[in-house]
């Protein structure tokens, strides 16, 4: 089940998405989800369709793996269709018992669906073809003119790419401790909902112990190798701009002006 | 009652490219009363077959059989193997949980439906098998040391009352004291109550001072399932598969390939000693006679 979850994964291959810039695919992201919103009328999605068609393609990354990452989501899916569905007033298409189903329901349903996937799949985009340590350098590079406001861009950063670091430390450690309790016999499985969740007590708390004895093992082991936060600190593989990123700019700026266009002759 | 195994495989992500055997056709008869050694480095399949055996992995080929019975079985009852197959994982102190150490051992028993009486009577007496001390029964297990914790955890499974007791490297992380006063514990319960018990193990030399049979795992497959004498006296072997012999077998041999007649089958410091002190005395008989130099 867990391992069904593509989202957040990075699909490890060799592209032009790859290779860009993690700041202008976080850009590109942004503006990508906000142009959902923005311009969601027919055409507007044929834009956004196209530009996200062409970013798979040089992606490289097989529709097969973007297309699984869509399964967890499907129950939150077909719930907002059937609300729109029998639940928005209008002209009515089809009727039947106490049912029925409007010419809008159908027209919001249908582009909930289409916004919800193009949003899943386009922020998706990023993450599989960006790793989480590139993603947090993005980040920090993207907030530091907020340190204006005193924002921290740097523990930020540091701190989400700790948290990505030690998810699947945490899952093995939640399995370890599952089958742990088991052999002595406990039952997560049966049950009311109540007697479940008591039932996780003997989980919970030695992964919450495991989890602080880890981030304090971190701290020292961090401590020792002197760390004492961003100020001044040099990187291995610094971020610099080049021509394919220079390029990516171009498409994406094209692509706000198509969509400024059609906004305008539609 | 024993276990048996019986073509065993264990086939991870199966179906997939990435598809490769954890374990591979095991075939094994653990009867009552024994101490088994399972010895194979990481990655060898050992903690997936001991997982198996008390049935919280299920083999992907094969069958096991507790009391000649399949586990896989739909109607078996697994909360009857797992009291009767104690597990006690790697680093167990870190599955305490309850806010006292004689809470905490109650949970294994406590799961098991019995009176409440009877899981205190089980839970008091696994804690003093395990020579936990008294003062500290009602002590947080939070706030216990490493070694303590370690017996506390021990006592949890051992309160369900296992006849068979798996320990996965019990004494990892312990100071020597520490480690050998586990195993004389652990070697206890096998001596005094006839438990089986499977000690999975790195140190050779852990392995040799107390198990009567050793099982060898390498790449899913088991290599050897012989005495220790009969295992070790493979040590050439032993070492292509990146284990080692106890330290013991490696003088023996040494010693016998200087020219000194002793015998190699040695495996613990305790018949080495013998066996060197009777070459010894072997010498001094001969001593009337002249001797060639040696």
């Amino acid at each position: 089940m867990i391992r069904d979850i593509t989202v957040g994964q990075y699909y490890r291959t060799e592209s032009f998405v790859h290779r860009l810039d993690p700041r202008v695919k976080l850009l590109g992201t942004f503006l990508y989800i906000i142009s959902l919103f923005v311009f969601s009328s027919v055409p507007g999605f044929i834009v956004s369709g196209a530009l996200l068609v062409v970013t798979i393609w040089a992606s490289k990354v097989p529709l097969k793996f973007i297309l699984r990452g869509l399964k967890p989501i499907l129950l939150l899916l077909s719930v907002t269709v059937l609300f729109n569905l029998f639940l928005i007033k209008g002209e009515p298409v089809v009727q039947f018992w106490r049912f029925t189903i409007t010419r809008e329901g159908i027209q919001s349903a249908v582009f909930l669906v289409i916004r919800i996937v193009m949003l899943i799949v386009g922020s998706s985009m990023m993450t599989f073809t960006t790793t989480p340590n590139q993603l947090t350098d993005g980040i920090e590079s993207l907030l530091k003119p907020f340190r204006i406001v005193k924002l921290p861009a740097h523990e930020i950063a540091m701190m989400m790419s700790i948290a990505l670091r030690f998810i699947p430390i945490l899952l093995e450690e939640t399995d370890k401790i599952m089958k742990a309790q088991s052999a002595r016999g406990a039952d997560f499985e049966s049950g009311n909902i109540f007697h479940r969740a008591k039932g996780m007590l003997p989980i919970l708390v030695p992964l919450f112990v495991a989890a602080f004895r880890r981030a304090n093992d971190l701290a020292m082991a961090m401590e020792a190798r002197c760390y004492r936060g961003g100020e001044g600190r040099t990187r291995m593989k610094p971020l610099k701009y080049q021509t394919q990123d220079a390029a990516a700019f171009g498409v994406l700026t094209l692509y706000v002006a198509v969509h400024i266009t059609c906004k305008v002759l539609w | 009652m024993s276990i048996i195994l019986d073509h065993v495989s264990y086939i991870y992500e199966k179906g997939t490219p990435q598809e490769h055997y954890a374990l591979k056709d095991i075939n094994l008869v653990i009867p009552k009363g024994e101490f088994i050694g399972v010895i194979g480095h990481t990655g060898s399949g050992k903690s997936t077959m001991m997982q198996m055996l008390n049935g919280l992995i299920a083999p992907t080929e094969g069958m096991v059989l507790f009391r000649g019975q399949d586990i896989s079985d739909r109607d078996f009852d697994k909360k009857y193997l797992r009291s009767k197959v104690g597990m006690v994982f790697q680093y167990p102190e870190y599955q305490l949980f309850e806010s006292t150490v004689f809470k905490d051992v109650c949970f294994g028993p406590g799961n098991l439906g019995l009176d409440q009486k009877t899981v205190e009577l089980r839970a008091f007496s696994a804690l003093h098998q395990m020579q936990f001390p008294d003062e500290l029964f009602y002590q947080s297990p939070f706030d216990l040391s490493g070694g303590q914790k370690r017996r506390a955890a021990i006592a949890g499974v051992l309160a369900m009352d296992p006849d068979f007791l798996i320990l996965d490297e019990p004494t990892a992380g312990l100071d020597p004291k520490g480690r050998d006063e586990i195993l004389e514990l652990i070697a206890g319960l096998q001596k005094e109550q006839g438990k089986t018990i499977l000690l999975v193990s790195h140190s050779m030399d852990d392995v040799a001072n107390y198990v009567n049979r050793i099982l060898v795992l390498n790449e899913g497959k088991l290599v050897l399932d012989a005495q220790p004498a009969e295992a070790f006296s493979y040590y050439k072997e032993l070492e292509k598969i990146g284990l080692a012999a106890p330290q013991v077998t490696y003088i023996m041999n040494e010693l016998q390939e200087k020219g000194i007649p002793v015998r190699a089958g040695a495996t613990t410091l305790r018949e080495a000693k013998q066996e060197i002190l009777r070459v010894f005395s072997d010498n001094r008989a001969k001593e009337r006679e002249p001797i060639h130099d040696t």
